[in-house]
């Protein structure tokens, strides 16, 4: 029965201005053209009704919903980052506070810890500050302004006490701070060391990765060639348009398709 | 408030084209895909669904698809048509799942030959005789039956109401191919739907 129906197609050659026709794609003299032809072709006649019937019925067929795809669902935030941008501007606030944030805690402390020694003693200079050690034990004074009045004994006693005092907070910052320098210093060292052998392990990684993905595109390339060699050459390979040139899209069913 | 504004930041890009939209995303504006997104995410379901035949394999080729175009972005040419493009990326990407599920191509043909049955019922009487929602169910089977080149001229004919030239684009392949398959494919489909109604 087949055969019969593709004989009776065969009287016919104008199969493609039959999809033409049935699809509205030809120009009005054109479709007047074929419309004389079709009074006198009955084959086409017969598959015109016919495939009208078919589009009908593949209209009933209806799609519902939607995927709602979004590109953060099919994208993660490190592949957008691959996608070229235009930086934006940042104030300096946020930069420091960048920086600020980037340093290590202990840092951070011993350098507060630096800055309000230094606070310290320029307050105790401006506020003409007495420390003073005597039988009555140690005392500390403060004063607006300094008195004019002449030196006793005890006050060249205080004066002595004073400049002890200061020379004394003046080593123990000077001490404090020789200590912060060397544990910085400690500490950086440690931590390019620590950065320096992260980095190696992860270049030996991803070139690890690396050639095990190369390896596995040259197989699935081959497999590709292998497959593609008993096939007719696709027309999407002079396209570099298609992103998948090396796959054969269309070719796959041919053998079914003819039949 | 944000959503009014997430509004109007959209409303701006709606009078763009494709194109310009590429062109922004590419310059520092990643979420203006997403317009893209809501512009084409339908019919490339649609054709995904009539390709494979299931709602999940759809959206996972609808997804495929735009992580794809949105991966290469950078490749596409402003010469083209962007739809062209898109269908092209969600038709290689509907190919490679259906070779990755070999064997599904049901032969109906074959099988109802091989049965015994005839194809004695015309599809004029199917349409006339038969509830919309059984066609549907005919219509699927007998489509999912067809080899994947021809189906996907059909879909695209008479689903997505693409022309000839446009669905030659897609497909990089002359016009008068396209017909072909497709003056191929409808007889096919004739067939395999009189099988179909006579198997019930």
């Amino acid at each position: 029965m087949n055969n019969q129906d593709n004989r009776a197609k065969t009287e016919c050659e104008r199969k493609e201005d039959l999809m033409d026709y049935l699809y509205g794609e030809f120009s009005a003299e054109q479709e007047k053209s074929f419309k004389k032809h079709l009074l006198e072709c009955i084959s086409c006649q017969k598959e015109v009704n016919e495939f009208r019937a078919v589009s009908t019925s593949l209209k009933a067929w209806h799609v519902e919903g939607s995927p709602n795809v979004s590109l953060s669902e099919i994208v993660g935030e490190t592949v957008k980052k691959q996608l070229p941008t235009v930086a934006t501007a940042r104030s300096v606030r946020e930069i420091i506070s960048e920086l600020v944030a980037a340093l290590p805690a202990w840092f951070r402390y011993s350098s507060a810890f630096a800055a309000a020694c230094s606070l310290l003693l320029v307050l105790m200079a401006t506020l003409n500050t007495e420390v003073r050690y005597d039988k009555n034990g140690f005392s500390f004074q403060v004063a607006l302004f300094s008195k004019d009045t002449a030196e006793s004994p005890t006050q060249i006693d205080k004066k002595q006490v004073e400049t002890l005092a200061r020379e004394m907070i003046t080593q123990m910052v000077a001490e404090k701070q020789e200590q912060i320098k060397q544990e910085l210093e400690i500490q950086i060292s440690a931590l390019n060391k620590e950065l320096s052998e992260k980095n190696s392990a992860q270049l030996s990684r991803v070139t690890l990765e690396l050639k095990t993905e190369q390896r596995e595109r040259l197989q699935r390339a081959l497999l590709e060639l292998e497959r593609q060699k008993n096939k007719k050459p696709s027309e999407f390979e002079d396209d570099p348009f298609n992103l998948w040139g090396s796959l054969d899209i269309k070719t796959g069913d041919r053998n079914t398709t003819n039949n | 408030m944000s959503e009014a504004i997430l509004q109007s930041w959209s409303d701006s890009f709606v009078e763009l084209s494709d194109n310009e939209i590429i062109e922004r995303t590419l310059n520092g504006e990643p979420e203006a895909f997403n317009l893209l997104i809501r512009r084409w995410e339908r019919q490339i379901y649609n054709l995904a669904f009539r390709m494979l035949g299931k709602e999940e394999d759809a959206h996972d080729i609808c997804q495929e698809t735009f992580f794809s175009a949105y991966r290469h972005l950078s490749k596409f040419r402003g010469d083209a048509k962007f739809s062209s493009w898109i269908y092209r990326i969600a038709l290689n990407c509907c190919h490679t799942h259906l070779r990755s599920r070999s064997g599904t191509n049901l032969s109906l043909e074959q099988q109802y030959e091989d049965l015994g049955y005839e194809p004695t019922t015309t599809v004029e009487s199917i349409n006339e005789t038969m509830q919309r929602g059984q066609v549907a169910g005919l219509v699927k089977k007998a489509l999912m039956g067809l080899p994947p080149d021809m189906r996907e001229v059909i879909i695209m004919k008479e689903y997505q109401d693409m022309k000839f030239h446009e669905i030659a684009d897609v497909l990089g392949i002359p016009i008068s191919t396209v017909k072909t398959r497709l003056y191929t494919g409808l007889n096919q489909m004739k067939q395999r739907l009189g099988y179909l109604k006579a198997a019930l």
